[in-house]
Protein backbone atom coordinates (compact mmCIF):
# COMPACT_ATOMS: atom_id res chain seq x y z
CA UNK A 1 0.00 0.00 0.00
CA UNK A 2 2.85 2.34 0.92
CA UNK A 3 4.54 1.63 -2.39
CA UNK A 4 1.32 2.44 -4.24
CA UNK A 5 0.98 5.78 -2.41
CA UNK A 6 4.63 6.57 -3.14
CA UNK A 7 4.12 5.73 -6.81
CA UNK A 8 1.04 8.01 -6.94
CA UNK A 9 2.97 10.88 -5.34
CA UNK A 10 5.88 10.41 -7.72
CA UNK A 11 3.62 10.28 -10.78
CA UNK A 12 1.65 13.34 -9.71
CA UNK A 13 4.83 15.34 -9.24
CA UNK A 14 6.04 14.65 -12.79
CA UNK A 15 6.30 17.72 -14.96
CA UNK A 16 7.08 18.04 -18.64
CA UNK A 17 9.87 20.20 -20.04
CA UNK A 18 9.38 23.88 -20.83
CA UNK A 19 11.57 26.14 -22.95
CA UNK A 20 11.72 29.84 -22.06
CA UNK A 21 13.33 32.72 -23.89
CA UNK A 22 13.74 36.13 -22.24
CA UNK A 23 14.73 39.40 -23.93
CA UNK A 24 15.33 42.67 -22.14
CA UNK A 25 15.89 46.17 -23.40
CA UNK A 26 16.74 48.66 -20.67
CA UNK A 27 17.56 52.33 -21.06
CA UNK A 28 18.12 53.00 -17.35
CA UNK A 29 17.73 51.33 -13.96
CA UNK A 30 14.76 51.89 -11.73
CA UNK A 31 15.04 53.48 -8.33
CA UNK A 32 12.19 52.96 -5.88
CA UNK A 33 12.30 54.68 -2.49
CA UNK A 34 10.95 52.83 0.56
CA UNK A 35 7.75 54.90 0.64
CA UNK A 36 7.05 54.55 -3.09
CA UNK A 37 5.00 51.90 -4.86
CA UNK A 38 4.91 50.33 -8.27
CA UNK A 39 1.82 48.97 -10.03
CA UNK A 40 1.75 45.92 -12.27
CA UNK A 41 -1.17 45.90 -14.67
CA UNK A 42 -2.41 43.63 -17.44
CA UNK A 43 -3.50 44.91 -20.82
CA UNK A 44 -7.18 44.19 -21.46
CA UNK A 45 -7.93 46.14 -24.63
CA UNK A 46 -7.40 43.36 -27.16
CA UNK A 47 -10.57 41.69 -28.43
CA UNK A 48 -9.11 38.20 -28.90
CA UNK A 49 -7.34 37.67 -25.63
CA UNK A 50 -6.72 39.31 -22.30
CA UNK A 51 -3.72 39.11 -20.05
CA UNK A 52 -4.68 36.72 -17.26
CA UNK A 53 -5.19 38.38 -13.83
CA UNK A 54 -3.53 35.40 -12.09
CA UNK A 55 -0.44 35.92 -14.25
CA UNK A 56 -0.29 39.56 -13.13
CA UNK A 57 -0.63 38.44 -9.48
CA UNK A 58 2.20 35.96 -10.05
CA UNK A 59 4.49 38.73 -11.40
CA UNK A 60 3.47 40.95 -8.47
CA UNK A 61 4.42 38.26 -5.95
CA UNK A 62 7.76 37.78 -7.73
CA UNK A 63 8.66 41.48 -7.81
CA UNK A 64 7.59 42.09 -4.20
CA UNK A 65 10.29 39.61 -3.10
CA UNK A 66 12.81 42.40 -3.69
CA UNK A 67 11.10 44.43 -0.95
CA UNK A 68 9.41 46.83 -3.38
CA UNK A 69 5.81 47.74 -2.52
CA UNK A 70 3.58 46.43 -5.28
CA UNK A 71 0.07 47.79 -5.74
CA UNK A 72 -2.40 45.20 -7.03
CA UNK A 73 -4.29 45.72 -10.27
CA UNK A 74 -7.66 46.18 -8.58
CA UNK A 75 -6.25 48.61 -6.00
CA UNK A 76 -4.88 50.88 -8.74
CA UNK A 77 -7.99 50.55 -10.91
CA UNK A 78 -10.19 51.51 -7.95
CA UNK A 79 -7.93 54.34 -6.79
CA UNK A 80 -7.88 55.92 -10.25
CA UNK A 81 -11.33 54.87 -11.46
CA UNK A 82 -12.29 55.08 -14.32
CA UNK A 83 -8.95 55.84 -15.98
CA UNK A 84 -7.45 52.34 -15.89
CA UNK A 85 -10.46 50.40 -17.15
CA UNK A 86 -9.96 48.46 -20.44
CA UNK A 87 -11.69 51.26 -22.37
CA UNK A 88 -9.78 54.16 -20.84
CA UNK A 89 -6.38 52.80 -19.80
CA UNK A 90 -3.57 54.86 -21.36
CA UNK A 91 -1.89 52.91 -24.14
CA UNK A 92 0.88 55.49 -24.50
CA UNK A 93 2.68 57.82 -22.16
CA UNK A 94 1.30 60.81 -24.03
CA UNK A 95 -2.18 59.87 -22.86
CA UNK A 96 -0.97 59.47 -19.27
CA UNK A 97 0.59 62.95 -19.48
CA UNK A 98 -2.83 64.27 -20.56
CA UNK A 99 -4.51 62.50 -17.64
CA UNK A 100 -1.98 64.08 -15.28
CA UNK A 101 -3.48 67.43 -16.25
CA UNK A 102 -6.62 66.46 -14.30
CA UNK A 103 -5.80 67.86 -10.84
CA UNK A 104 -7.64 65.06 -9.00
CA UNK A 105 -5.77 62.43 -11.03
CA UNK A 106 -2.27 63.81 -10.42
CA UNK A 107 -3.12 64.36 -6.73
CA UNK A 108 -4.13 60.71 -6.44
CA UNK A 109 -0.89 59.57 -8.12
CA UNK A 110 1.06 61.63 -5.59
CA UNK A 111 -1.04 60.35 -2.72
CA UNK A 112 -0.33 56.76 -3.80
CA UNK A 113 3.41 57.52 -4.20
CA UNK A 114 3.26 55.73 -7.52
CA UNK A 115 6.72 55.66 -9.11
CA UNK A 116 6.43 53.08 -11.89
CA UNK A 117 3.74 51.29 -13.86
CA UNK A 118 4.56 47.92 -15.40
CA UNK A 119 2.21 47.03 -18.25
CA UNK A 120 2.09 43.33 -19.07
CA UNK A 121 0.59 42.30 -22.39
CA UNK A 122 0.17 38.75 -23.68
CA UNK A 123 -1.45 35.43 -22.95
CA UNK A 124 -0.99 31.67 -22.77
CA UNK A 125 -2.74 29.55 -25.37
CA UNK A 126 -3.04 25.91 -26.25
CA UNK A 127 -1.82 25.87 -29.82
CA UNK A 128 -1.96 22.16 -30.62
CA UNK A 129 -3.51 19.00 -29.18
CA UNK A 130 -3.72 15.35 -30.17
CA UNK A 131 -4.87 11.96 -28.88
CA UNK A 132 -7.76 11.12 -26.61
CA UNK A 133 -8.50 9.56 -23.24
CA UNK A 134 -11.68 7.56 -22.68
CA UNK A 135 -13.11 6.77 -19.28
CA UNK A 136 -15.87 4.36 -18.35
CA UNK A 137 -17.75 3.35 -15.21
CA UNK A 138 -19.15 -0.16 -14.77
CA UNK A 139 -20.45 -2.39 -11.98
CA UNK A 140 -16.91 -3.75 -11.49
CA UNK A 141 -15.24 -0.34 -11.18
CA UNK A 142 -14.06 2.61 -13.27
CA UNK A 143 -11.03 3.31 -15.41
CA UNK A 144 -9.54 5.29 -18.27
CA UNK A 145 -7.44 4.35 -21.24
CA UNK A 146 -5.73 6.41 -23.93
CA UNK A 147 -3.09 9.06 -24.47
CA UNK A 148 -3.47 12.80 -24.87
CA UNK A 149 -0.95 15.52 -25.57
CA UNK A 150 -1.17 19.28 -26.03
CA UNK A 151 1.22 22.17 -26.55
CA UNK A 152 0.94 25.51 -24.70
CA UNK A 153 2.64 28.72 -25.80
CA UNK A 154 3.07 31.80 -23.62
CA UNK A 155 4.04 35.17 -25.04
CA UNK A 156 4.25 38.20 -22.73
CA UNK A 157 5.84 41.61 -22.88
CA UNK A 158 6.31 43.92 -19.89
CA UNK A 159 6.82 47.64 -20.46
CA UNK A 160 8.01 49.76 -17.54
CA UNK A 161 6.88 53.40 -17.36
CA UNK A 162 8.68 55.83 -15.10
CA UNK A 163 5.85 58.07 -13.87
CA UNK A 164 8.08 60.81 -12.48
CA UNK A 165 10.07 61.32 -15.70
CA UNK A 166 7.27 60.17 -18.01
CA UNK A 167 9.36 57.78 -20.05
CA UNK A 168 9.69 54.10 -20.82
CA UNK A 169 12.75 52.73 -19.10
CA UNK A 170 12.62 49.04 -19.97
CA UNK A 171 10.87 46.41 -22.03
CA UNK A 172 11.11 42.75 -21.09
CA UNK A 173 9.62 39.94 -23.15
CA UNK A 174 9.18 36.28 -22.27
CA UNK A 175 8.27 33.44 -24.57
CA UNK A 176 7.74 29.95 -23.18
CA UNK A 177 6.52 26.76 -24.75
CA UNK A 178 6.02 23.23 -23.58
CA UNK A 179 4.15 20.03 -24.36
CA UNK A 180 2.03 18.27 -21.74
CA UNK A 181 1.20 14.55 -21.80
CA UNK A 182 -1.57 12.50 -20.25
CA UNK A 183 -1.15 8.73 -20.53
CA UNK A 184 -4.04 6.82 -19.00
CA UNK A 185 -3.97 3.17 -18.03
CA UNK A 186 -6.88 2.84 -15.59
CA UNK A 187 -5.71 6.06 -13.89
CA UNK A 188 -4.84 9.17 -15.97
CA UNK A 189 -1.37 10.50 -15.16
CA UNK A 190 -1.04 14.17 -16.11
CA UNK A 191 2.51 15.26 -16.94
CA UNK A 192 1.98 19.01 -17.24
CA UNK A 193 4.37 21.53 -18.77
CA UNK A 194 4.15 24.59 -16.50
CA UNK A 195 4.42 27.05 -19.39
CA UNK A 196 2.72 30.07 -17.85
CA UNK A 197 4.57 29.58 -14.58
CA UNK A 198 7.88 29.46 -16.50
CA UNK A 199 7.01 32.73 -18.27
CA UNK A 200 6.09 34.28 -14.91
CA UNK A 201 9.39 33.14 -13.36
CA UNK A 202 11.35 34.53 -16.31
CA UNK A 203 9.63 37.92 -16.33
CA UNK A 204 9.70 38.22 -12.53
CA UNK A 205 13.42 37.52 -12.38
CA UNK A 206 14.17 40.24 -14.94
CA UNK A 207 11.92 42.74 -13.18
CA UNK A 208 13.46 41.86 -9.83
CA UNK A 209 16.83 42.79 -11.33
CA UNK A 210 15.41 46.09 -12.56
CA UNK A 211 13.76 47.09 -9.28
CA UNK A 212 16.29 45.66 -6.83
CA UNK A 213 17.88 48.54 -4.96
CA UNK A 214 21.61 48.75 -5.70
CA UNK B 1 -31.70 4.72 -5.77
CA UNK B 2 -31.37 7.55 -3.26
CA UNK B 3 -27.89 8.31 -4.66
CA UNK B 4 -29.20 8.50 -8.23
CA UNK B 5 -32.02 10.83 -7.17
CA UNK B 6 -29.61 13.15 -5.36
CA UNK B 7 -27.31 13.26 -8.40
CA UNK B 8 -30.12 14.32 -10.71
CA UNK B 9 -30.07 17.97 -11.69
CA UNK B 10 -32.91 19.86 -13.22
CA UNK B 11 -32.83 21.73 -16.50
CA UNK B 12 -33.86 25.14 -15.16
CA UNK B 13 -32.70 28.46 -16.56
CA UNK B 14 -29.26 29.93 -15.91
CA UNK B 15 -30.01 32.80 -13.54
CA UNK B 16 -27.55 35.64 -13.00
CA UNK B 17 -28.51 38.25 -10.43
CA UNK B 18 -25.84 40.89 -10.46
CA UNK B 19 -24.78 41.70 -6.93
CA UNK B 20 -24.48 45.33 -6.08
CA UNK B 21 -21.11 46.91 -6.68
CA UNK B 22 -20.63 48.02 -3.10
CA UNK B 23 -17.03 48.99 -3.75
CA UNK B 24 -17.49 51.04 -6.92
CA UNK B 25 -15.12 53.92 -6.31
CA UNK B 26 -15.90 57.58 -6.74
CA UNK B 27 -14.64 58.74 -10.15
CA UNK B 28 -11.37 60.68 -10.16
CA UNK B 29 -12.58 63.66 -12.18
CA UNK B 30 -12.91 67.40 -11.85
CA UNK B 31 -16.65 67.85 -11.24
CA UNK B 32 -18.49 69.82 -13.90
CA UNK B 33 -20.29 72.87 -12.64
CA UNK B 34 -23.79 71.63 -13.43
CA UNK B 35 -26.86 70.84 -11.35
CA UNK B 36 -28.43 67.78 -12.86
CA UNK B 37 -31.52 65.74 -12.01
CA UNK B 38 -31.68 62.08 -13.00
CA UNK B 39 -34.79 60.03 -13.45
CA UNK B 40 -34.73 56.23 -13.63
CA UNK B 41 -37.90 54.45 -14.65
CA UNK B 42 -38.81 51.08 -13.06
CA UNK B 43 -37.72 49.21 -16.19
CA UNK B 44 -34.20 50.63 -15.83
CA UNK B 45 -34.01 50.01 -12.08
CA UNK B 46 -35.17 46.39 -12.43
CA UNK B 47 -33.74 45.65 -15.88
CA UNK B 48 -33.72 41.92 -16.61
CA UNK B 49 -32.74 40.32 -19.88
CA UNK B 50 -33.98 36.86 -20.73
CA UNK B 51 -33.25 34.68 -23.71
CA UNK B 52 -34.23 31.12 -24.56
CA UNK B 53 -31.67 29.26 -26.62
CA UNK B 54 -31.32 25.67 -27.68
CA UNK B 55 -29.94 23.57 -24.79
CA UNK B 56 -26.86 22.72 -26.88
CA UNK B 57 -25.91 26.40 -27.11
CA UNK B 58 -26.61 27.51 -23.57
CA UNK B 59 -30.31 26.96 -22.75
CA UNK B 60 -32.38 29.64 -21.05
CA UNK B 61 -30.72 32.67 -19.47
CA UNK B 62 -32.15 35.30 -17.12
CA UNK B 63 -29.71 38.11 -16.37
CA UNK B 64 -30.67 40.91 -13.96
CA UNK B 65 -28.51 44.04 -14.01
CA UNK B 66 -31.09 46.70 -13.05
CA UNK B 67 -30.28 47.35 -9.35
CA UNK B 68 -26.54 47.41 -10.06
CA UNK B 69 -26.76 49.78 -13.02
CA UNK B 70 -28.94 52.06 -10.87
CA UNK B 71 -26.13 52.18 -8.26
CA UNK B 72 -23.42 52.64 -10.89
CA UNK B 73 -25.17 55.55 -12.62
CA UNK B 74 -25.85 57.29 -9.29
CA UNK B 75 -22.24 56.84 -8.23
CA UNK B 76 -20.75 58.06 -11.51
CA UNK B 77 -23.11 60.96 -12.16
CA UNK B 78 -22.88 61.96 -8.50
CA UNK B 79 -19.11 62.26 -8.94
CA UNK B 80 -19.20 64.01 -12.30
CA UNK B 81 -21.55 66.89 -11.49
CA UNK B 82 -21.32 69.48 -8.77
CA UNK B 83 -24.89 68.52 -7.84
CA UNK B 84 -26.86 65.44 -8.80
CA UNK B 85 -30.36 64.79 -7.54
CA UNK B 86 -32.36 61.61 -8.19
CA UNK B 87 -35.93 62.45 -9.18
CA UNK B 88 -38.78 60.18 -8.08
CA UNK B 89 -40.95 61.25 -11.02
CA UNK B 90 -40.52 63.35 -14.14
CA UNK B 91 -42.96 65.87 -12.59
CA UNK B 92 -40.81 66.33 -9.48
CA UNK B 93 -39.62 69.76 -8.36
CA UNK B 94 -36.69 70.74 -10.58
CA UNK B 95 -35.90 74.09 -8.99
CA UNK B 96 -32.20 74.86 -9.19
CA UNK B 97 -31.45 72.21 -11.82
CA UNK B 98 -29.81 72.89 -15.20
CA UNK B 99 -30.89 69.68 -16.91
CA UNK B 100 -32.57 66.32 -16.44
CA UNK B 101 -31.01 63.04 -17.55
CA UNK B 102 -33.13 59.99 -18.33
CA UNK B 103 -31.11 56.83 -19.05
CA UNK B 104 -32.52 53.84 -20.88
CA UNK B 105 -31.23 50.41 -21.90
CA UNK B 106 -31.83 50.12 -25.63
CA UNK B 107 -30.04 46.85 -26.33
CA UNK B 108 -28.45 43.99 -24.43
CA UNK B 109 -26.44 41.09 -25.79
CA UNK B 110 -24.34 38.36 -24.32
CA UNK B 111 -22.11 35.74 -25.87
CA UNK B 112 -20.90 32.38 -24.63
CA UNK B 113 -17.77 30.57 -25.87
CA UNK B 114 -20.04 28.48 -28.11
CA UNK B 115 -21.09 31.69 -29.91
CA UNK B 116 -17.82 33.47 -30.39
CA UNK B 117 -15.44 30.51 -30.85
CA UNK B 118 -12.99 32.05 -28.42
CA UNK B 119 -12.77 31.13 -24.76
CA UNK B 120 -14.45 34.23 -23.42
CA UNK B 121 -17.86 35.24 -22.08
CA UNK B 122 -19.06 38.68 -23.17
CA UNK B 123 -21.75 41.17 -22.16
CA UNK B 124 -22.66 44.20 -24.23
CA UNK B 125 -25.20 46.84 -23.16
CA UNK B 126 -26.27 49.82 -25.24
CA UNK B 127 -27.60 52.80 -23.31
CA UNK B 128 -29.23 56.01 -24.40
CA UNK B 129 -29.10 59.14 -22.27
CA UNK B 130 -31.97 61.50 -22.98
CA UNK B 131 -30.99 64.99 -21.85
CA UNK B 132 -33.87 67.36 -21.23
CA UNK B 133 -34.32 70.90 -20.06
CA UNK B 134 -36.24 71.59 -16.87
CA UNK B 135 -39.51 71.90 -18.81
CA UNK B 136 -39.06 68.35 -20.08
CA UNK B 137 -38.13 69.17 -23.66
CA UNK B 138 -35.39 66.94 -25.05
CA UNK B 139 -32.21 68.83 -25.87
CA UNK B 140 -30.45 65.81 -27.26
CA UNK B 141 -29.75 62.16 -26.74
CA UNK B 142 -26.45 60.39 -26.44
CA UNK B 143 -25.95 56.66 -27.06
CA UNK B 144 -23.09 54.82 -25.43
CA UNK B 145 -22.10 51.24 -24.80
CA UNK B 146 -20.76 49.16 -21.94
CA UNK B 147 -18.76 46.00 -22.57
CA UNK B 148 -17.35 43.31 -20.32
CA UNK B 149 -15.60 40.04 -21.01
CA UNK B 150 -14.02 37.34 -18.97
CA UNK B 151 -11.93 34.34 -19.98
CA UNK B 152 -13.30 30.86 -19.32
CA UNK B 153 -10.16 29.59 -17.63
CA UNK B 154 -10.75 31.65 -14.49
CA UNK B 155 -14.20 30.43 -13.58
CA UNK B 156 -16.05 27.33 -12.59
CA UNK B 157 -19.48 27.87 -14.14
CA UNK B 158 -21.07 29.75 -17.02
CA UNK B 159 -23.26 31.73 -14.60
CA UNK B 160 -20.20 32.81 -12.64
CA UNK B 161 -18.46 33.85 -15.87
CA UNK B 162 -21.44 35.89 -17.08
CA UNK B 163 -21.70 37.48 -13.62
CA UNK B 164 -18.03 38.51 -13.77
CA UNK B 165 -18.40 39.83 -17.33
CA UNK B 166 -21.49 41.83 -16.32
CA UNK B 167 -19.64 43.42 -13.38
CA UNK B 168 -16.85 44.46 -15.75
CA UNK B 169 -19.50 45.85 -18.12
CA UNK B 170 -20.98 47.92 -15.27
CA UNK B 171 -17.56 49.39 -14.47
CA UNK B 172 -17.16 50.04 -18.20
CA UNK B 173 -20.51 51.89 -18.26
CA UNK B 174 -18.99 54.36 -15.79
CA UNK B 175 -15.82 54.66 -17.86
CA UNK B 176 -17.87 55.17 -21.01
CA UNK B 177 -19.92 57.95 -19.35
CA UNK B 178 -16.84 59.78 -18.10
CA UNK B 179 -14.89 59.50 -21.36
CA UNK B 180 -17.99 60.60 -23.32
CA UNK B 181 -18.30 63.73 -21.24
CA UNK B 182 -14.60 64.37 -21.70
CA UNK B 183 -14.74 64.02 -25.48
CA UNK B 184 -18.16 65.33 -26.52
CA UNK B 185 -18.63 69.08 -26.03
CA UNK B 186 -22.28 68.83 -27.17
CA UNK B 187 -23.03 66.67 -24.18
CA UNK B 188 -21.57 69.20 -21.77
CA UNK B 189 -23.48 71.98 -23.49
CA UNK B 190 -26.81 70.11 -23.22
CA UNK B 191 -26.14 69.54 -19.53
CA UNK B 192 -25.44 73.23 -19.03
CA UNK B 193 -21.94 72.36 -17.86
CA UNK B 194 -19.89 74.27 -20.37
CA UNK B 195 -20.83 76.17 -23.51
CA UNK B 196 -19.59 74.67 -26.73
CA UNK B 197 -16.56 76.62 -27.82
CA UNK B 198 -16.31 77.61 -31.47
CA UNK B 199 -13.45 75.81 -33.19
CA UNK B 200 -10.36 78.03 -33.52
CA UNK B 201 -10.02 79.40 -37.02
CA UNK B 202 -7.19 77.89 -38.99
CA UNK B 203 -4.46 80.28 -39.94
CA UNK B 204 -4.36 80.96 -43.65
CA UNK B 205 -1.28 79.38 -45.28
CA UNK B 206 1.66 81.77 -45.71
CA UNK B 207 1.74 83.46 -49.01
CA UNK B 208 4.62 83.13 -51.41
CA UNK B 209 6.98 86.10 -51.49
CA UNK B 210 5.63 87.05 -54.91
CA UNK B 211 2.14 87.24 -53.39
CA UNK B 212 0.72 84.70 -55.86
CA UNK B 213 -0.98 82.45 -53.33
CA UNK B 214 0.02 79.79 -50.80
CA UNK B 215 3.35 78.00 -50.86
CA UNK B 216 3.14 74.55 -52.48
Amino acid sequence: MKALILLCVLLSSLTACTTTQIDEERSQSASVAAHEVIAILGRRHNANYETEPDFISCIGRGVSKTGVNVLSELELMNALYPWFEPRTAPLKLRRLEKLMQIPEFSAKIQELDLAYIVWVDGSTETVDSAGSVSCAVGPGGAGCIGFGTWQDDSTYEATVWDIRDMKTIATVSAEAEGTSYMPAVIVPIPIIARVQAAACDGLSTQLQGLFANP
Amino acid sequence: MLLIVTLLTGCGPNVVNLKNLQTLPKPVVSPLDAHVGIFYDEEFKQYTYSEKRDVAIGGEWIITIGPTQHTVFNSILGGIFSEMRELETLDADVTGLDAIVVPKVVDFQFALPTDNRVNIFEIWVKYQLSIRDTSGEELGSWPFTAYGKTPTAMLTSSEQAIHAAALIAMRDAGASLVSGLERDPRLREWLGAEPMQPKPRRRPPPRRPDGEGPRP
